[in-house]
């Protein structure tokens, strides 16, 4: 799942009148990753990586 | 892992955890995110934030003052453990959103590095470049890989 994909099920944070205790375990995801912070977060993250890659030699996949 | 932590809620397929912190000011309720950063490399960023129900928002810049700092850090440590056991090919990064939280997650890497050194290899950026992480130097950033 990435950024962009999540950025389309922003909507779910305005339905307000659904408790949020009511929420299934995927409506809460995409509330979370319609968090403005986790946004902003993983936005910094990846330009972050864009600026400093992981080395490939650290990574073993 | 021996620091005490909060138990956490976690479906599969799902990429958060949710878990309670008690204290003085209450029962506050926080939200760790693992989210998919990069589309070729299994890279996940880690986000952790308190959850504001009224606002139905994440504030991850809040200081709950709920003086469990010790324990709030074990469990997203544990949350770390446990997304590596269901992600094993996963590399998680960490960056605080402040200097503070980045030093915060840096203290709850310190408080399980001897746990997980044998299973986790951890690199922080520092001074321009990736590198073995190393307790009590600075680091801007962090990543975790399994060994």
């Amino acid at each position: 799942m990435y950024i962009e994909k999540i950025h389309q099920m922003s909507t779910l944070k305005k339905d307000k009148k659904k408790s949020f205790d009511k929420l299934s375990s995927q409506e809460r995801q995409a509330l979370y990753n319609a968090s403005p912070f986790f946004k902003k977060k993983n936005e910094e993250a990846t330009a972050f990586l864009k600026k400093h890659p992981i080395p490939k030699e650290f990574i073993k996949q | 892992m021996n620091e005490e932590s909060y138990s956490f809620t976690k479906e599969p397929g799902i990429f958060y955890y949710e878990f309670f912190s008690e204290g003085p000011n209450g029962k506050i309720k926080k939200v760790v995110q693992f989210q998919q950063i990069s589309p070729f490399q299994d890279i996940y960023n880690l986000g952790f934030g308190d959850f504001n129900e009224q606002l139905g928002e994440i504030d991850d810049l809040s200081v709950s003052n709920n003086h469990d700092t010790q324990k709030v850090l074990a469990t997203i440590a544990r949350t770390v453990v446990d997304f590596m056991k269901q992600h094993p090919k996963a590399i998680i990064m960490a960056r605080g959103s402040t200097p503070s939280r980045t030093r915060l997650y840096q203290m709850g890497i310190s408080q399980i590095w001897n746990e997980v050194d044998n299973i986790f290899e951890i690199k922080g950026f520092n001074k321009n470049k990736w590198q073995p992480y190393e307790r009590g130097k600075n680091f801007e950033a962090f990543f975790i890989v399994k060994k």
